[in-house]
């Protein structure tokens, strides 16, 4: 009977090492899988709260930045408004502009495309000064590359090198869950760097009046 | 003279030894037992306790995932803006021809009203400069101010000095 009881606390010491070792492996499986999603989950709680509180930051002014940055550098080449803006500023310094000619189109580096200008001012030598700096101070963003002045017998006659640049629009944004960085101060100041610079003026239609619309050919 | 007569069967007989080692194996058989009912209970429960953290940390993640769904606009417009910008300071860091417009403004509007401006040629960080001027104490001067009072040129080159009876002096200077 003594014996029978022995090996009945045996069988359960074995049954206790059993289960407890299956019960051991459960619970440390369960309770390390749950405590590294814990951990994924707050450093992504981390993420998203840093990511609001720089998007809420932000929301004030990103849309006149955004307006301005895709002026300095638009997704399409911006030789156009570029010609358009030199005769703009031509007209208003009394300069006359001849020989207009984009010379070729490249790339500048990585995903940033330009293309040249060459052109003919013709006028007093302030005044082709005033232009050159009115034009670096204008948007879509130019480079000046090449400048030459020369006298002729009542004013000057200057033939100027303007590069203008353009980029695609980046096609992705980042996952939800990717961090985002604010503007840093050097983008900061880049951006405050070229806000005073003068936008190009675009004509607007006005839209067709309704007393203006076309008779209907086929009435009676 | 006594004797200790035991009726019991032989196999219940009583025997100190193993019964002080039925009684111990018993006994930590019940304890093994009851921790191990203390531990999976605790285990159960530190599992729900996770689990609901779990799941209320996933529930405010996805709260906070909804309000950047409606930043979205922000973020787009946040990501272009950076985008453009590192372009632009790679444009913006090419001016060179443009800070020797500036000098050459600054020079020339300093420049004595006997020196006759020739031409001017800026190419990158160089400005070629050729005047004119009736005697050779105007140049030195000018050329002693490019050298002493004006800080807008590093190096001053003198390339080319001549004289023409009929034009005065000619120089050519390049200026970086």
């Amino acid at each position: 009977m003594k014996n029978q009881s022995i090996l009945v606390s045996i069988l359960i010491i074995i049954l206790f090492l059993g289960v407890s070792f299956f019960a051991f492996n459960f619970f440390s499986g369960r309770i390390s899988s749950l405590t590294s999603q814990i951990d994924a989950s707050n450093s992504e709680q981390k993420k998203l709260q840093e990511k609001i509180s720089i998007l809420q930051a932000a929301s004030k002014d990103i849309l006149a930045s955004g307006e301005i940055v895709t002026l300095a550098l638009p997704a399409d080449n911006p030789m156009v408004y570029v010609v358009s803006q030199i005769k703009r500023y031509s007209q208003d310094l009394n300069l006359k502009v001849t020989n207009i000619r984009t010379t070729d189109i490249g790339t500048k580096s990585r995903d940033l495309l330009k293309s040249t200008v060459e052109l003919n001012v013709t006028g007093p030598y302030q005044g082709t000064i005033s232009l050159l700096e009115k034009v670096r101070r204008s948007f879509p963003l130019t480079i000046v590359d090449k400048v030459t002045i020369d006298p002729l017998a009542t004013e000057f006659r200057a033939t100027i090198d303007i590069s203008s640049y353009w980029a695609s629009f980046p096609e992705k944004i980042p996952a939800l869950t990717e961090t985002i960085t604010a503007l840093s101060s050097s983008e900061s100041a880049t951006l405050s760097q070229i806000s005073s610079f003068d936008k190009p003026q675009f004509v607007e239609l006005p839209p067709a009046s309704a007393s203006g619309a076309r008779a209907n050919p086929f009435a009676p | 003279m006594t004797n200790n007569i035991n009726l019991l069967p032989n196999d219940l007989n009583k025997s100190s030894g193993v019964g002080f080692v039925s009684m111990l194996f018993k006994r930590v058989s019940i304890i093994l037992v009851v921790i191990l009912f203390i531990s999976v209970a605790f285990g159960v429960v530190f599992v729900i306790i996770q689990t609901r953290n779990l799941d209320n940390i996933n529930k405010k993640n996805n709260e906070l995932t909804s309000q950047i769904q409606k930043l979205n606009q922000t973020e787009q417009r946040l990501f272009l803006v950076k985008d453009r910008i590192s372009k632009i300071e790679t444009v913006l860091g090419d001016k060179t021809s443009e800070e020797s417009i500036g000098h050459l403004d600054q020079t020339v509007s300093s420049m004595s009203s006997d020196l006759a401006f020739k031409s001017v040629k800026i190419s990158g960080p160089a400005t070629t400069l050729t005047l004119g001027a009736s005697n050779s104490k105007i140049i030195d001067q000018f050329l002693n101010f490019l050298a002493n009072g004006s800080s807008a040129y590093t190096q001053v080159l003198l390339k080319n000095l001549g004289y023409n009876a009929d034009l005065g002096y000619l120089v050519d200077l390049q200026l970086f």
